[in-house]
């Protein structure tokens, strides 16, 4: 008996570890490629923050000046505009895109896998390729959208052509990516138990109150994976804007996002050590937001966390 | 299974770590290497002259190329910045500079002084004089671009009665053959516009205007388009798209569904196409129409000036080989080299009897081929500064794009950015 309880205990104290062991192993391919593939130009590209370095001559320290010299940008503080304009509309209407998406998703139509596989599609297509599709759609004469615009009896605004437009157009072609985080708020949907709507349900509650008192808390934690994820990558955006306008970030540089000013400066204007600090500041700004963001995460609930 | 889940994991992230540090091509320490981009006839050129000399030499060459502009540059920089360059270097009248004020170019004078198969004079003095820095030349010139050939379509000419235009002519009448030759349909959708140019080349608009970019092209020290000549030469090319609407605006380019200028003229949506000789080759493809070629307008005040292009080779300082490097030179902007670019019409040699020669005017469309050659008198050089590349993208590029989209007048902008300019690079 004494034997048998010993026994337990250790294989206890195993399973933890074990559980630990293997949530080391399935996380190494990207430890090691941290490791060995980005690591060592994450640390040199903090030295040369301080440096200046036009690839040809060796980097020379300048100290803080850099990090001078970009507070008095205008074009930092443009991109830097250009950035938070397209983060604070694509994020938000990403999020509640892809909730009703996968709301509508998770119902039991007969189709519905092939649905799902549609609007998921846009998510394994290659950037390059989409934003390509998305220049013919946003074409304002031959266009798909100025021409339904056009059957509504609106005239089509210049979209990639316009300094009013551009950006928006960058916001709306961001809604085609819905479909990755639909899957994981699809997962989501599909982990609220039952047994909650069925009470909701006895208590009298409608569609609209189960979704509000059920469905959203429930939803919070992938939510609020979802918000961080996407306020990371908008602020990342590059691809879209760099096939759209030709890397100029045109017209007017009304799409000259903080990435593409990156890329500029390193490898147009070869100045590497300010094209670093550049890199640094988004860094810290990211670290700023998603440090902010769990600060005020008390709307997030936790399954099996008690409701204070 | 589930079990070595993980380990095979482990092991794919080590293959994957250590295939991707292995080497992908081997150069052994005595080849000459050397790096250039260009287009498919190019390479086929080069390719042939690197044989050649290899062949003659017994020295290996590792020839790599890149594509043009920011993955050329990147590329060599990269090998600078790992203390690696190559031997011998293909730049371009501007992107020189960046090189030769770091210091890591060969003075190649000795070298030419030497030279059995050609002189210095050999050569247009202009872009042997663009090349050369406190009398040292950094680079054996390959060709030269003067920007200065307007395209036309004889058959849009012969349709709408307008007689063909000559190297006397001037912006006005740019303006007036334009107007006669820009078409609309019924719903007030142009079909056929007068003039475009390749990209905007405001910078022939500004020279032939009696304006300028800055004070002095080969030691700028203001930047000099806030003058009125400049500012009226902008606001003409701004005027061509929406005063006079012969050219296509921004948004109907954009409009034109990712259709390139050339491919306008290609396809007879315009009727004088301007850029430099180096279209020749595509044009000769053409099988629906005649077409020809002009100099570019002369400005109201009869000044001709255009702006140009040019490449060659240049030798690095770091190399332990320049004696060979040299050698390759020669083959390469030598006259073989030279004579083999005239024949694909692509660029014009740097050497002025091969330019004059047969290979180059060879009898093949266009017919007046020959302006490129009275052209090259007239040509005016980009600033030459390092920065010049910025300022054009991040200054000018942006600011620009107002004018030529109509939303404000030349004037007031240049106003806007000339001080701007002249604060950010030339107040040292």
């Amino acid at each position: 008996m004494a034997y048998k309880t010993k026994k337990i205990k250790k294989s206890r104290i195993k399973m933890s570890t074990h559980e630990a062991i293997w949530g080391y192993i399935f996380l190494s391919p990207w430890i090691l490629g941290m490791i060995f593939f980005t690591g060592g130009p994450i640390i040199a590209s903090l030295i040369l923050a301080f440096c200046r370095w036009d690839l040809i001559t060796p980097p020379e320290l300048v100290g803080l000046d850099n990090f001078i010299k970009i507070m008095s940008d205008p074009k930092f503080w443009k991109s830097l505009y250009n950035t938070f304009y397209y983060t604070i509309f694509a994020v938000p209407l990403g999020i509640i895109g892809s909730i009703i998406v996968a709301l509508l998703m998770n119902q039991k139509w007969r189709s519905v896998r092939l649905l799902r596989t549609i609007y998921y599609l846009p998510s394994v297509t290659a950037g390059v390729a989409s934003a390509i599709i998305w220049m013919w759609l946003f074409n304002p004469d031959f266009g798909l959208i100025n021409y339904f615009l056009g059957k509504l009896g609106i005239k089509g605004p210049l979209w990639l052509a316009s300094e009013e437009w551009s950006k928006p157009a960058l916001i709306i072609m961001s809604l085609w990516g819905v479909g990755g985080n639909m899957i994981i708020y699809l997962a989501g949907l599909q982990g609220v138990p039952s047994q909650l709507y069925e009470a909701a349900e006895i208590d009298g509650a409608n569609l609209f109150q189960k979704f509000i008192n059920v469905t959203l808390p429930m939803l919070t934690p992938v939510i609020f994976f979802n918000l961080i994820m996407s306020i990371v990558w908008s602020f990342q955006i590059f691809t879209q804007v760099y096939v759209m306008t030709q890397g100029q970030g045109g017209p007017a540089d009304s799409t000259l996002v903080l990435v593409l000013y990156i890329y500029q400066k390193a490898f147009k204007f070869h100045q590497m050590g300010y094209a670093s600090a550049l890199s640094w500041i988004l860094f810290i700004i990211i670290l700023i937001a998603t440090l902010i963001q769990f600060k005020f995460s008390k709307w997030v609930y936790y399954e099996g966390e008690l409701k204070k | 299974m589930k079990k070595y889940f993980g380990l095979i994991l482990v092991l794919f992230s080590l293959i994957f770590i250590l295939t991707a540090c292995q080497k992908g091509q081997q150069q052994s320490a005595d080849m000459l290497r050397f790096m250039y981009w260009g287009d498919v006839q190019e390479i086929e050129i080069i390719t042939n002259l690197v044989n050649q000399f290899e062949k003659d030499t017994k020295i290996k060459v590792s020839a790599e190329r890149a594509p043009s502009g920011p993955p050329y540059m990147e590329k060599v920089l990269t090998q600078f910045a790992g203390g690696n360059p190559p031997d011998v270097l293909f730049v371009e009248v501007n992107n020189f500079k960046k090189f030769a004020e770091k210091g890591v170019l060969e003075d190649l004078t000795p070298y030419l002084e030497k030279e059995t198969a050609f002189k210095k004079k050999d050569f247009y003095p202009q872009i042997i004089d663009r090349f050369t820095i406190n009398n040292s030349l950094y680079v054996l010139p390959r060709d030269i671009a003067p920007i200065c050939v307007v395209y036309y379509n004889k058959k849009l000419f012969d349709e709408a009665g307008v007689k063909y235009p000559t190297d006397d002519w001037t912006w006005a009448d740019l303006v007036k053959k334009g107007q006669k030759l820009t078409k609309k349909d019924a719903n007030g959708i142009y079909t056929q516009f007068g003039f475009v140019d390749d990209w905007p080349i405001w910078e022939s608009f500004v020279y032939s205007n009696g304006g300028s970019l800055v004070d002095n092209v080969k030691n700028p020290k203001r930047c000099t388009l806030d003058k009125k000549a400049a500012i009226d030469a902008v606001q003409f090319r701004a005027d061509l798209i929406h005063k006079y609407k012969i050219s296509p605006s921004p948004s109907q380019m954009t409009a034109m569904g990712g259709m390139g200028t050339s491919d306008m003229f290609v396809s007879g949506k315009v009727a004088m196409f301007y850029s430099g000789i180096w279209k020749t080759p595509l044009f000769r493809q053409i099988k629906d129409f005649q077409w020809d070629v002009v100099m570019f307008p002369k400005g109201p005040t009869g000044i001709r000036a255009f702006s140009t292009g040019g490449s060659g080779y240049a030798i690095t300082k770091g190399s332990k080989k320049k004696e060979a490097a040299w050698k390759l030179v020669t083959y390469l902007a030598g006259k073989q080299g030279q004579i083999e670019l005239a024949k694909t019409g692509l660029a014009q040699p740097a050497m002025i009897k091969i330019a004059e020669s047969e290979y180059f005017l060879d009898n093949k469309p266009p017919k007046h081929k020959d302006i490129v050659l009275k052209g090259v008198k007239y040509v005016v050089f980009a600033p030459l500064m390092s920065e010049w590349e910025e300022i054009n993208v991040s200054s000018i590029a942006p600011a620009f794009d107002k004018i030529w989209s109509g939303k404000e007048k030349a004037a007031k902008i240049l106003k806007e950015i000339v001080p701007e300019i002249n604060e950010s690079y030339f107040s040292k």
